[in-house]
């Protein structure tokens, strides 16, 4: 189906399709894209993206009638089932959690206006269909663990706000558990107060037939801390595009990401931090291993404002080929307006260490054990970090790639 | 001529006191020695008397030859005689050390209305000086303390000092990380220098750096301030029972 | 800040540039504007075969479909192509004069205070200059010990006239016309330059150079270079540049290209220092010049370096196309910007041959309300089995109204081939600027020793005649006088 028969067909079931401020927005944004006028080629945010993908998709979907539900496993640690987009309502004294209703376009107004020039965000915008709306109340210790179910041909559209207010200390997980022939353009708003501490562990793992756009777009207050590890092990499509502003004074935030690639697999990834105050700091670290013919990119970009003194940012990407027939681009910025800053960036691309490999070889184990244990070392460093559960997984993951590497 | 009063002294760093009421004078040809736990203020009381520009002077006054040494910058200092050799001497990429230290020298010989030196003159003094320090003269080609191991950086300090020839030099830790024979080299360097017109501040840990130089007087510090003076005995007394008595 | 570092910027800012002066002379120039007939205009004054005006001529008709790139970091008002002189030469230029005798006084007495003597007693040793005065080449120094070993040093427009095999062949084949919209212009227009040929296994025994020298006003420079370097052979090639002092800006859309064929080696240096504008950001030279090398044989080596101070914005991106097998391509480049000057300048390496190798270091020092980006582009495509780039960049800071940008594009589709990339941004550090000055060097004499510390890895690649003059150049473009 074209971009414009979606848009006319179902114009009705989106949210906030009776609220004409967001209508009349939604009717720009979506001229601006029938009449092509933005530039396609030096777009970041499309790259590796098939524009036709995006624009001629079967836009299917509806709420479940099965209720997905909230599982207390412990007193601190929430399992949350999201099915087709929605979850279920509920409150306690930590935390407040239900989907958005067509009231919330006030709020989503609101969103809206930070100015992110990013083309499947203005899909989001469009078709927006579904948005969870979770809210953690001052001084919550908690776990949330998140995990997204879309059926069979549906398509997801789906923009949340998560505030974490202050002095909170959370750990928010996302898995994804996608049928066939799925569409998730998922677009998060995560707002970290005062003196919060969040961790945002990512996983992905899906077949070849599904496509998942995962953004986030986190402000971090004074004193906060966000701090973020995506894991994508998918066959399908992923677009990782994350965005943090430090909007306070000692504020920290790192991106951190891995990517496994193998067969066609594509896969375009993208962090940007803002300083906005001074004595923040900022890392971004993203690394991945290609095989067969995967195509990958990695934007990154550490911009620094005028008035951001102190300020310390650092990025580093690393890219192992493993094949001739495999390509990775990369494109790290540094936009820097302040003197007073200590920012740097480095990046690699090439093949697995020669002479560690030659190391390894040379003490008896064969080319492609030795291969495989240089690979692993790769993100051995991410993995300390992690909860339990999750490094396993991982770590599970990890060897399926592995073992089909010849 | 006074040639070094320090009176009623305060200092401070980001609003926590660091020298307090602290006092000290030296007479030229004098050799003193400053020896104290860690964070009593050491290093601190070096950088003010170099000029240091982060540290925020409370009260207090510094006489360096009938001058008030507060009111002169960093390098004014230097060319008036003042050479602080750092504890933990900066790298500078890409600055060659041989034309560095013959601007450095010709600053201090400008000031003093004194003919410069030109580069031929200027490469004489330092190789022979290189040659007396028993420093390699292919460190000479190098860029500043670049790469340097933490010996070679002290001995270089050393190096700069006879060549500049500054009349009150002090030394912070110039012995922490040196080996025996660089320990020996350092303190030749010292011994030979000294004479009736130049004055010394050695601040150290340890007594064998004093047992080779011989001070004049010996100065305990803790909190900011000189809490017992003495000979070189004081020393001793120090490696023996440390700071606890005092 | 401290009260010492502003007092210091602010001399630096004020700093007046020395090269300003206007030189009188009456110049001959059509009309304003750009269309056919001034192409023609040019291509009669050049007295040019019938197959050159009509690569001109279809250059023109490339431009106009092509919009001016737009993704450089810069910011200025729209170039208004018709209000501008696209020739200007001293009158009497019908033909190059044969000799010094024959050129204007005030020509020669103009490169006398510039630095650059032209008389044959006292040509500077061991460099043989081409003098280009807005659109002419003036004179042409050594020309005959050159000749000896084969060597072709003129014009282009000479060249044209005495090789026009060798121009046909290579002119426009590493930049195509139709590569973007300031090169099919320079094809177009292009008034003069300089042409080098050094012949097989012949190694160029003196640095060649050419100065530029943009004197009327309004007028925009659009000169050609050419080097063609065969087989075995080496040459060493230099460019300066200076123009007056003038309140409006003025446009400079200089084409170079080279060419290396197997085990050839070009060594290029630019030493750019246009009239940057005011204080206030009045005036200066727009300077928009494409720059690219072919390594086409097989061990051969393409090096630029440069030392960009001037111009009120530079967009420049000096790149090798390293096509031959185990070619090496470097990029050595200091870029300081002051008062209101944008530079968007980097390199664009792109590996195609195996074995193939790249470095780049960069440093970049913005100072003032200046903006400096690095833009670089390294590409290892399928066939580039075990290619090899470094890039090192760094920035300084120096006052916090300033911008300092890195912009990187790195591309891999050879799983052999291994790109590292380094970059950093910081101030100067307070700690080097309290060592100097504690061994008794002033506040502006440390800034210069350490930010020509921070350069040194560029400027030691410089030819040794000119590595001094860019030494003070950077302290000059820093502050009043040399420290
Ligand atoms: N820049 C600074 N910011 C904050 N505190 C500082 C700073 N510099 C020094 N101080 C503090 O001042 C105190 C004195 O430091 P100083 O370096 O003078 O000690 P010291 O006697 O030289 O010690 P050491 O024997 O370890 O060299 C310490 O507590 C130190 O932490
Ligand atoms: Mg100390």
């Amino acid at each position: 189906m074209t971009l414009e028969d979606n848009f006319n067909f179902h114009s009705k079931e989106y949210i906030f399709s009776n609220d004409n401020f967001l209508s009349k927005e939604r009717e720009n944004i979506f001229n601006k894209i029938k009449l092509k006028d933005f530039d396609k080629k030096n777009n970041e945010s499309l790259k590796n993206i098939s524009f036709s993908d995006l624009s001629l998709f079967n836009y299917c979907y509806h709420s479940t009638d099965e209720d997905p539900n909230i599982i207390l496993q412990d007193k601190y640690i929430y399992k949350i089932n999201i099915v087709n987009g929605v979850c279920k309502n509920y409150e306690d004294e930590n935390i407040e959690i239900r989907n958005v209703t067509n009231l919330d376009s006030k709020k989503f107004a609101d969103q809206n206006g930070n100015n992110i020039d990013d083309l499947v965000i203005d899909f989001n915008k469009i078709f927006l269909n579904s948005g969870i709306f979770i809210n953690v109340k001052k001084n919550s210790k908690l776990k949330l663990d998140l995990l997204h179910t879309t059926y069979k041909n549906y398509t997801i559209f789906q923009n949340n706000i998560f505030t974490f207010q202050d002095n909170c200390e959370v750990e928010l997980q996302d898995e994804f558990n996608l049928s066939n022939n799925t569409i998730n353009n998922i677009n998060y708003n995560i707002q970290v107060n005062n003196k919060s501490v969040v961790k945002h562990n990512v996983f992905q793992n899906f077949s070849n037939s599904n496509k998942l756009y995962l953004t986030t777009n986190t402000v971090c207050e004074k004193d906060s801390s966000f701090s973020q590890n995506t894991y994508n092990f998918a066959n399908g499509f992923v677009r990782n595009f994350h965005y943090v502003e430090l909007n306070g004074e000692f504020a920290n935030a790192t991106l951190n990401g891995c990517f496994f690639l193998k067969d066609k697999n594509l896969c375009s990834n993208k962090t940007h931090i803002v300083h906005n105050s001074e004595n923040c700091e900022s890392n971004q670290t993203y690394k991945g291993i290609l095989n067969d013919y995967a195509k990958a990119n990695y934007f990154s970009n550490t911009f620094v404002s005028k008035n951001a003194q102190k300020t310390e940012g650092y990025q580093l990407s690393k890219g192992i080929l493993l094949t001739d027939h495999c390509s990775f681009f990369s494109k790290p910025e540094l936009r820097i307006f302040a003197d007073d800053v200590k920012c740097s960036h480095g990046s690699t691309i090439g093949p697995v260490d020669e002479s560690a490999l030659y190391y390894l070889r040379s003490r008896g184990i064969n080319k492609n054990e030795a291969m495989k244990m240089l690979i692993a070392s790769f993100i051995e460093d991410d993995l300390k970090n992690l909860n339990e559960n999750i490094a396993n997984k991982i770590n599970q993951n990890l060897s399926d790639y592995l073992s089909s590497l010849r | 001529m006074i040639f070094l009063n320090i009176n009623n002294l305060n200092v401070s760093i980001e609003g926590k006191k660091i020298l307090d009421d602290f006092n000290l004078t030296i007479n030229q040809g004098e050799v003193h020695a400053i020896m104290g736990p860690n964070g009593s203020g050491k290093s601190t009381l070096a950088n003010v008397l170099a000029g240091n520009e982060d540290y925020e002077i409370n009260s207090g006054k510094i006489i360096f030859k009938d001058l008030n040494l507060l009111d002169l910058n960093i390098e004014e200092r230097a060319q008036k005689g003042v050479f602080l050799a750092f504890q933990y001497p900066v790298e500078i990429p890409g600055v060659n050390i041989t034309p560095f230290l013959q601007s450095s020298i010709n600053s201090k010989l400008k000031n003093a209305k004194k003919p410069e030196l030109d580069n031929l003159s200027f490469a004489k003094l330092l190789r022979k000086k290189a040659e007396e320090l028993g420093i390699n003269t292919d460190m000479l080609k190098r860029s500043i303390n670049t790469g340097f191991s933490g010996g070679e950086k002290k001995r270089y300090e050393i190096l700069q000092m006879s060549v500049l020839n500054p009349e009150f030099a002090i030394f912070d830790e110039t012995d922490s990380g040196l080996d025996v024979d660089a320990l020996r080299i350092v303190t030749e360097g010292i011994n030979k220098f000294k004479n009736e017109k130049n004055s010394f501040l050695i601040i150290t840990h340890y007594q064998k750096l004093l047992d080779y130089i011989r001070p004049d007087h010996v100065h305990i510090m803790r909190n900011g301030k000189i809490v017992k003076s003495g000979d070189i005995s004081l020393a001793g007394e120090i490696e023996e029972s440390g700071y606890q008595n005092i | 800040m401290d009260i010492e570092t502003t007092k210091t910027l602010d001399k630096y800012a004020k700093d007046k540039y020395k090269y300003g002066f206007v030189t009188n002379i009456d110049a001959d120039r059509p009309n304003k504007g750009l269309d056919e007939d001034i192409i023609k205009f040019i291509s009669k004054k050049k007295n040019e075969p019938e197959w050159m005006l009509s690569w001109r001529l279809n250059s023109y008709k490339k431009w106009l479909k092509l919009p001016n790139p737009q993704w450089a970091n810069i910011k200025f008002p729209k170039i208004d192509f018709q209000d501008i002189y696209y020739y200007s030469a001293p009158k009497g230029f019908e033909k190059k004069p044969k000799d010094l005798s024959e050129v204007d006084p005030k020509l020669i007495e103009t490169y006398n205070k510039l630095g650059i003597p032209l008389e044959e007693q006292k040509v500077l040793a061991g460099v043989a200059v081409d003098a280009v005065f807005d659109s002419v080449s003036v004179a042409t120094t050594y020309k005959g010990e050159l000749e000896k070993l084969g060597i072709v040093f003129c014009s282009i427009s000479e060249a044209v006239q005495t090789h026009p095999e060798l121009v046909k062949k290579y002119l426009g084949s590493v930049i195509p016309p139709g590569d973007h919209s300031y090169s099919a212009l320079n094809s177009a227009v292009f008034t003069d330059g300089s042409f080098v040929y050094i012949p097989e296994n012949v190694k160029c025994p003196m640095e060649l150079s050419t100065y530029f020298r943009i004197n009327a006003e309004e007028t925009g420079q659009f000169e050609r270079t050419l080097i063609i370097a065969d087989k075995g052979s080496y040459v060493s090639y230099l460019e300066g540049c200076t123009a007056p002092q003038r309140d409006s800006n003025q446009l400079h859309a200089a084409n170079v290209e080279l060419i290396a064929l197997e085990d050839a080696e070009i060594k290029y240096s630019t030493v750019q220092n246009w009239y940057p504008g005011d204080e206030h950001g009045k005036g200066g030279i727009y300077n928009f010049v494409t720059k690219r090398g072919l390594c086409k044989g097989k061990n051969s080596k393409i090096s630029w370096t440069q030392v960009e101070t001037g111009s009120a914005i530079t967009w420049k991106y000096p790149s090798c196309i390293l096509k031959g097998d185990n070619s090496i391509g470097e990029f050595y480049s200091v870029a300081i910007t002051n008062n209101y000057q944008q530079a968007d300048t980097g390199t664009k390496m792109t590996h195609i041959g195996k074995n193939t190798r790249s470095k780049i270091i960069s440093k970049g020092i913005s100072l003032g309300n200046s903006q400096n980006t690095y833009r670089g582009n390294v590409s290892f495509l399928r066939k580039a089995e075990k290619a090899r780039n470094y890039t090192q960049c760094d920035s300084l800071l120096v006052g916090n109204k300033c911008g300092a940008h890195t912009i990187p594009y790195i591309d891999s589709k050879n799983n052999s081939a291994v790109i590292e990339h380094e970059a950093s941004t910081s101030k100067i550090n307070e700690d080097q600027l309290y060592y100097c000055r504690q061994r008794g060097l002033n506040h502006e004499e440390a800034v210069s020793l350490i930010v020509n510390g921070f350069c040194k890895q560029v400027l030691q690649e410089l030819p040794m005649e000119f590595a001094v003059e860019a030494q003070k150049l950077v302290s000059i473009s820093l502050e009043g006088s040399v420290g």
